[in-house]
């Protein structure tokens, strides 16, 4: 029974569950108690969601990657221009930029897995490399580098509206989108091949390279579906803000990699899961909005959301 | 085999770099020259606002340029740091004009001489929490006798200039400023007395973590202060675009009469202000357009009034003419885009025939 109240699951629960607590007794006037609040968190959060599963996959794999925030506005300002632009219906674009995306992170991936360069060193270049792209991007479209595809007449298009809007029963879209992206991912790293040997990757390389694990390729893979998730968080933040910005995304990989830990995830690889992460996504996203309906200053909020954060890290550092 | 790859690698990338040069070199600024001959912008650099970029542009324009006579920058702290490098390199004989006129910076500079002038660009904290009340009360703003206003539902606030003759500031008003006076007056004592019920008036700041929006902080809670049956609730998204609509969002939640909203993206902000006009909330625009018509009024600075006043002022500095340097801001930016394009009119300035 004391070990079931132990494990990282029951840990992440508590964390959320206290989160809630502080939310009920410190509710902004009531405002805590709408149920309008937590759906539009729910959607509010998606996006970092969808990266932070992504980063989560790196994480469990042993690696880490900055460079999901530059990679997401990279994408997004690819989607943007091609359906504005270049006047692409949104799938094909949509799945234009995806690939972008993937194949950015098999790069990245490439480099780690082939070279052996540490994954910060590697994931901090891609990153820096991904902002400059998504800057050049708009020249290609003839605007001047670095500005933003915006809609003739500030007509959002409708497919937009739909990806950012809500859907059955008034639920938000994208925020559906990301839990089913969660789950089939949690399927992914529990239920197969590929996901067992990135746990095991992130247990003890040399031990799974030793017991025949394609650890390269495994380690490719991951970092491509992790930059594949980033670039859908970007082709919903075009959906979301109505334009296509280079400078989109910015922090991002911080807030994903502290959700990540956040959610009881080990830094060291190989222990955590991807159902943490939708924990720890939740968690720090009532955080802000606690803070925030409270009109804490935001200076203060910065002090108090890294001061939680050190505070899951010491929690994880007592389990071990 | 290992290293005689990467030693061609570097050999490549070393063959490259002088390409990389030479691309850089053809990109150099049109120059710029007013109708009248005498005045040219012999250099124009992207400072992105930030003082340290601007002082490594002028740093480039002083390398350039044998003689300057005069620098423009689109704020006060970008016009320091050009001063500072011409200081540095002892080059004496230029003259400085910033923007911004911030009590503790700009005028400051000014004061101490590094300055020849700046622009106060109003931050209007006073003037938007004034019209968030007044139309909370009923009072339609702007009114139809408003000509000026009404057609864009927009007060464009004048400016005042702050100079070495003048230091404690000339006003240059504008339309917009009569109107706000107007509206002043005749509704003093729903302003002052705080008659009717009592009102909420919640503040979506986009990022506060800069000189002139904590001075638009600093205004807003003076005057929360100083109305203190109002509920004023200030929140700074800082600088996160979902954040700031998350705020806007909860405000509409939480039942506020009327939202002040200096948006970060234009377009993004639409669909919640949409929501909260929807709800019948006042919606005032602060300083930064919204990229719909779902709003009460729209109240900021006036940047290209800015500009064509900074051009006016060149002329009364430079009777002879001379060479200008000018230090933008992030051009990808409408404040920087409109001090540019004020300027321009303002000394008539046009791209030379070649």
């Amino acid at each position: 029974m004391k070990e079931r109240w132990r494990s990282p699951a029951a840990r992440g629960a508590i964390a959320l569950l206290a989160v809630l607590l502080l939310g009920a007794a410190w509710n902004g006037h009531g405002a805590f108690f709408r149920h309008s609040l937590h759906l539009t968190l729910w959607d509010s959060v998606s996006v970092v969601g969808l990266v932070a599963i992504g980063q989560c996959l790196v994480i469990l794999c042993g690696g880490i990657d900055l460079s999901v925030g530059a990679v997401l506005a990279l994408c997004g300002t690819t989607f943007g221009g091609l359906q504005l632009m270049a006047g692409w219906h949104v799938l094909p674009a949509a799945l234009a930029a995806l690939a972008l995306g993937a194949a950015f992170g098999a790069g990245t991936g490439w480099l780690i897995a082939r070279w052996r360069l540490q994954p910060f060193l590697a994931t901090l270049a891609a990153m820096v490399i991904a902002r400059g792209l998504a800057r050049f991007v708009p020249e290609l479209a003839g605007k001047p580098a670095g500005s933003k595809f915006m809609p003739p007449g500030a007509a959002v298009p409708e497919s937009w509206q739909c990806l950012s809007g809500h859907s059955l029963l008034g639920l938000p879209t994208t925020g559906l989108l990301w839990l089913l992206v969660a789950a089939s991912t949690w399927a992914f790293v529990g239920h197969t091949v590929p996901g067992r040997h990135l746990l095991a990757i992130g247990g003890n390389e040399e031990a799974a390279h030793l017991s025949g694990v394609a650890t390269r390729r495994t380690k490719v893979l991951v970092y491509a579906l992790c930059a594949l998730l980033a670039a859908l968080a970007g082709v919903c933040t075009v959906a979301r803000d109505g334009f296509g910005d280079p400078g989109a995304g910015e922090q991002y990989e911080l807030k994903a990699i502290a959700a990540v830990v956040v959610g009881g995830t080990s830094l060291q690889g190989g222990r955590g899961g991807i159902g943490l992460a939708v924990l720890g996504v939740f968690t720090l996203g009532y955080i802000d909005r606690i803070l925030s309906i409270n009109s804490v200053a935001a200076h203060w909020q910065l002090v108090i959301q890294g001061a939680i954060i050190l505070a899951a890290v010491l929690l994880q550092q007592r389990r071990r | 085999m290992l290293r005689l790859r990467s030693t061609a690698a570097i050999a490549l990338a070393i063959a490259c770099l002088p390409a990389a040069f030479a691309s850089c070199g053809s990109d150099a600024p049109a120059l710029l020259v007013s109708a009248d001959g005498k005045y040219r912008v012999a250099f124009i650099g992207e400072g992105k606002w930030i003082e340290t970029e601007g002082r490594q542009q002028m740093e480039a324009a002083l390398a350039r340029l044998p003689q300057i006579d005069l620098v423009y920058a689109h704020n006060d702290p970008m016009a320091h740091g050009a001063a500072l490098a011409a200081r540095q390199q002892g080059r004496t004989g230029i003259r400085f004009i910033g923007v911004d006129g911030l009590a503790h910076e700009g005028r400051r500079y000014v004061q101490d001489g590094l300055l020849d002038a700046t622009f106060e660009y109003p931050t209007c904290a006073a003037a938007a929490l004034d019209l968030a009340l007044l139309a909370c009360r009923g009072v339609a703003t702007p009114g139809a006798q408003m000509p000026a206003v009404a057609a864009r539902r927009a007060y464009l606030v004048g400016t005042s200039a702050f100079s070495r003759d003048n230091p404690a500031g000339e006003p240059q008003p504008g339309p917009a400023d009569i109107a706000l006076l107007t509206l002043r007056r005749q509704h003093a004592a729903l302003l002052d007395a705080g008659e009717g019920a009592p009102v909420k008036i919640g503040m979506a700041q986009c990022n506060d973590a800069e000189p002139w929006r904590e001075a638009m902080r600093e205004d807003m809670k003076a005057w929360a202060q100083a109305h203190p049956f109002v509920q004023f609730d200030y929140r700074d998204a800082a600088n996160d675009t979902q954040k700031q609509r998350d705020i806007v969002a909860d405000f509409t939640a939480q039942g506020f009469d009327a939202i002040v909203v200096s948006p970060k993206e234009s377009l993004a902000l639409a669909q919640v202000c949409k929501a909260a006009i929807a709800k019948g909330i006042k919606v005032i625009v602060l300083d930064r357009e919204l990229g719909s018509d779902d709003f009460t009024c729209f109240v900021g600075g006036d940047n290209v009034q800015i500009g064509r006043l900074v051009g006016q002022r060149i002329r009364q500095l430079l009777p002879q003419g001379g060479t200008i340097v000018e230090i933008q801001g992030l051009m990808t930016s409408s404040p920087a885009q409109e001090r540019h394009r004020g300027f321009v009119e303002g000394l008539q300035l046009a791209a030379p025939p070649r």
